[in-house]
Order: structure tokens, then sequence, then C-alpha cells
């Protein structure tokens, strides 16, 4: 009975916040409805990254070419072949992502550590730089496809900023759910033990690469979803959107989030998409200097983090632990 | 016919890249024994447990759990046939909680219920004292209990012990010794082979004695016998003098 109610009493701040902010376009403009949009398609961005790169310590800095698979899918499916229906397309964009990602893995699970991050990173280029070069995946002169817009659920919704903003909220909400399920599944579990310790996991029984294989396919396939969400909202998506970049910057935000926690990447996905935002409306030449500097504060600052969080541990449980030996 | 021994190692080879350290290992482990692994350093002790297991590149011989050849099984397949090891320096998953590590191991056994996680933490009520702690925050004695729970959880029939008093105060290891020895009295329990650098509590806890020296077996008797064996201690383990 505890349990239950326990588990219960910790869901309400959570259940609090999500009404709240299902209510937020009462108080907000639709450039700030818009500007949230993107911070929440951009914050469950990282939380899928951080999926394979927190949990299973797989670090790639090639997920945003995963998530723009999803997004051309989607604007291929909905542009060139005139599909229109949100479901189709969504899942769609998933399927396909899910596809780039077996393919990613299985190339870059073939190296290791520095290496691997590496490959991740040729492998993102490639895909950025096969939008760039592919004439089928251009609209007119410009590198950027556009065309693409909100598509229907079929449910006679009527799209704004707002209600854009309400829909995102509650598919990113479900996705959050999706994962924090993932991690604390037996997968999950297996996910933490192979990033610890390959051999011990391999000497307990577990195949530890095909479970990098899942781990990073999982990772791309909600990747893709965020992908198509953001060409949606965006009404276009280009080559830079999806190149390293953006890599770069998923990592950066589930780093200053806390990687490999439960909503660290989430949380540092909204604060470095709103800090990029004002930064950029208070100076467009300086904001890339603010983001750069950020990130390495953040590279600094990650050596105490160890100690940082032990001390913390240690406050919160209030006491130290009992020595054996 | 006789029935085959649970672990039969014949005429193995093996080593790192063009460095062999096993030169024709013979030696086989029965259901429900202990069987202590002794010698100097360097003699291929561990080497012979990481061939167990599969993570040493053997170049020939044969590996037979329960008569079946896992010569070229990887470490997770032989794992799942039933070999659970304890590796050397412990090697605890550091942002698993002690619960955690159970769980991830946690395996069925063929038949009856096995070794539950709640099973281990009646044989090892430190870990249930420190179940939600992590791996990194124990001490050397509990992360040693826990990673023999960890082995055991995967209801292995062959326990593999590298080394498990390495680094640890006296009296932690005589509490090993003691669960040990507790542990070969359960109805289920695995067959142990364990490597040890310490003779005493090796001897202990066997019931056979093999020494390695250079990669081959040089003495394999009962561990009462060597315990009388002063001058085979001495001459091939270089102990027992005292």
């Amino acid at each position: 009975m505890t349990t239950v109610f326990t588990q219960l009493r910790r869901k309400v701040p959570v259940l609090v916040l999500l009404i709240g902010a299902l209510e937020l376009p009462f108080l907000l403009s639709s450039q700030q409805e818009s500007l949230l949009t993107r911070a929440l398609i951009f914050a469950m961005m990282a939380a899928s990254l951080d999926l394979a790169y927190g949990q299973a310590g797989l670090y790639s800095l090639g997920h945003a070419a995963l998530a723009g698979v999803g997004g051309y899918t989607a604007w291929l499916l909905m542009v060139r072949y005139g599909h229109e229906s949100f479901w189709y397309l969504i899942v769609a964009a998933a399927l396909a992502s899910a596809l780039a990602s077996l393919v990613f893995a299985l190339v870059s699970l073939r190296a290791r550590g520095l290496y691997f991050i590496l490959v991740t990173l040729a492998l993102g280029q490639m895909v950025s730089n096969l939008a760039q070069q592919w004439d089928f995946l251009k609209t007119a002169q410009a590198e950027a496809v556009t065309g693409i817009y909100i598509p229907s659920l079929g449910l006679g919704e009527d799209w704004h900023s707002g209600t854009l903003y309400q829909f995102v909220l509650v598919l990113t909400a479900l996705g959050l759910f999706t994962i924090q399920r993932i991690i604390g599944s037996p997968l999950g579990l297996a996910f933490r033990g192979s990033r610890d310790n390959e051999v011990r996991m391999e000497a307990l029984g577990y195949d530890v690469w095909r479970y990098r294989v899942v781990a990073i396919v999982l990772s791309g396939t909600l990747s893709g979803v965020c992908g198509a969400l953001f060409a949606f909202q965006s009404g276009l998506i280009s080559p830079t959107n999806i190149g390293v970049a953006t890599s770069g910057l998923l990592v950066l935000m589930a780093i200053i989030g806390g990687s490999g926690t439960r909503y660290g990447a989430f949380i540092g996905g909204i604060l470095v998409t709103l800090l990029q935002f004002y930064a950029n409306q208070w100076s467009m030449e300086r904001a890339p200097m603010i983001i750069g500097g950020l990130f390495i504060v953040t590279a600094l600052l990650l050596r105490f983090r160890p100690k940082v969080a032990g001390a913390l541990r240690s406050l919160t449980r209030g006491r130290v632990s009992h020595a054996v030996a | 016919m006789q029935n085959p021994s649970l672990l039969e190692i014949k005429d193995l080879r093996g080593g790192y890249g063009g460095a062999p350290v096993l030169h024709g290992i013979g030696l086989t482990v029965e259901s429900g024994s202990v069987t202590a692994l002794l010698g100097r350093n360097g003699m291929g002790k561990s080497s012979t447990i990481r061939a167990i297991m599969g993570q040493l590149p053997r170049s020939s011989g044969a590996v037979r759990l329960a008569g079946r050849d896992i010569s070229e099984l990887g470490p997770h397949k032989r794992a799942r046939l039933g070999i659970g090891l304890v590796p050397e320096s412990r090697q605890v998953f550091r942002s698993l909680t002690v619960r955690e590590h159970l769980e991830v191991a946690a395996r069925r056994p063929a038949s009856g219920t096995g070794w539950t996680t709640d099973r281990l933490m009646d044989l090892f009520p430190v870990l249930r004292k420190r179940s939600k702690a992590f791996g990194n925050n124990l001490s050397g004695g509990e992360q040693q209990l826990l990673v023999i729970a960890r082995a055991l959880s995967t209801n292995p029939s062959l326990l593999l012990l590298d080394e498990p008093t390495e680094g640890l105060a006296p009296s932690i290891v005589n509490e090993i010794a003691v669960l040990l020895r507790q542990l070969t009295r359960e109805a289920d329990a695995p067959a142990i082979l364990l490597v040890e650098q310490n003779l005493r509590f090796a001897l202990s806890v066997a019931d056979r004695a093999v020494v390695l020296v250079s990669g081959e077996v040089a003495y394999d008797g009962s561990a009462e016998d060597l315990s009388g064996r002063r001058d085979v201690q001495q001459s091939l383990i270089g102990v027992g003098a005292a």
C-alpha cells in the first residue's frame, strides 16, 4: 500500500508541471510559444541522444544526422509524394531513422573509444553532405528544403503556435516517459552495466555488442520523431541543421543537464535552446562565442562533477559508508 | 559409461599475441568439488581462468563443460552455459547499486528456484544492508562479497574465483573462507575452481589442489595431502617453510 502511495506521490509534481506547462499558452505570445516548442523538440532530441550517450556510454557525434533522416523522410513523403497524415509521416520518419541508426550502429561499433566517436562524426557528416549534394533532396536553388507544414492529425484540429506547443508537449511527455521506462527496465540496467564494464557484462552472459546496437537504434528512432517534428514546425530543413554543429550542440545539452541522469539531458536541452535564442537576439555575432564559451566552461567543470555528485549524494543520504575492510 | 566431468581441460595452450602462457594444461573439476589452483606469480593461474571463460586466445587444446566442447564459444555464451566468474581485482559496476548488480546478473537455473536476489542477501547479510549503495561506494571487502554474489546470481554450475582474497584484511579473508565453506554445504552449490596466492586460505576451503609451474600442471592431489607436503609447498609454491 505504502509503495503505491509513494509512487503516486512522486508522480504528483510531474503531473502538476505537465498541466501547468499545458496551460502556458494563456500567458505567452505566439513567438514565445514557438520558441518553447522548439526547445521541447531539441530537449527531446538531447534526451534521445542520452539514451545511447549517457546510459550506454556510446559517445556519438552524429546524432543530429539520425534526427535529420527523420526530418528529410517526412519532407520527402509530404512534399514529393503528397502524404498529409501526421501519423503516417511520423511513423515513416521513425522507421527511416531506425534503419539509418542500425546502419550507423553496424559500422561505428566496429570501432571503440575515440575511434567510435570519429566514425560517428564521419557518418553524420556523410548524411549531411548527402542532403547537400543530392538534387533529389533539394528544392529550387536553395540548400534548405521547404514546403513542409504541420500535417493533419485527422481530428479536425486547428494548428497555430499554441496548439502545436501543446501537442508537442504531450508527445514530449510520452517520449520522456518511454525513455524513463527503458532506463528503469532490465534493458537500461544492461546498458549501464555495458558502459561501466564491458568485459564483466560478457562474463555475466551478455552479448554486449547486441545491447549496444539496441541502444543506438532506440536512440535513433526517437530522434527521428524529433527530426520530423522539427521539420513540421520550421517549415524547412537544411543540411546545416543536421550537421556536426547540431550534433555537438546536442552533446552540450546532455552534458550541461547531466548526462546519464534521468532528466538531465532534457533539462539541458531546454536551457541551451533558450540560451541560444536569447543570445542570438542580443547579438547575432556574439551568440556563437557565448555557446562556444559555455562548451569550454562545461568541459572544464566536468572534471569536478564526480566530486560534486558524490558530495551531494552523501549529503542527501546523511551518512558515510560503513567500511568493512 | 561414466558421466563426464563438469569441467575438463585437455592439453590447453594459449596466450597473448606471440607470448604463450599456457603450455598444455590438463585439468578436471567434478560437480560439487572445490579445487584450488595454486602456484607462484606468473605461472598461468589467472590465464587458465581466463581461458576457461574464453577471455584468453587459445592456440590448441580443448575446454569441455559437462561433456560439451566450449572451446570456440565467446565469453557470454560460456556464461550462459553455466560458468560464473569472480574476476581478479573484483571489478564492480561503479554506477549500479548492490541490488542492481544482482538483478543484472540474474539468470534462472535449469531447475528449482536457484540463487535469487533474496536468497543471496540472506547468505550475505551485509549486501542487504547496503542494497542501495553504488558499487564504487563499497569497501574492498563488501565489493568482494558483492562480486561473489553477482556470479552466483547467474546460477552457475561452475564458479571461477580469481584471487578473491587479494588486498583484503585478514579478518575479511576469514569471513570469505567461512562464507565459501557455508556455500559448499548448500544443496545446489556450484563446483568451485579457486585461484589463490594465499595457501592457508585456499587449503582451508578446497578439497583438491592443483599446482601450476610455468603453464603446466606440476602437482595434482587432495588438499589434505598438500597440507602435509611441506616439500612440495616449498619447491612449487615457495611457501610453507614457516
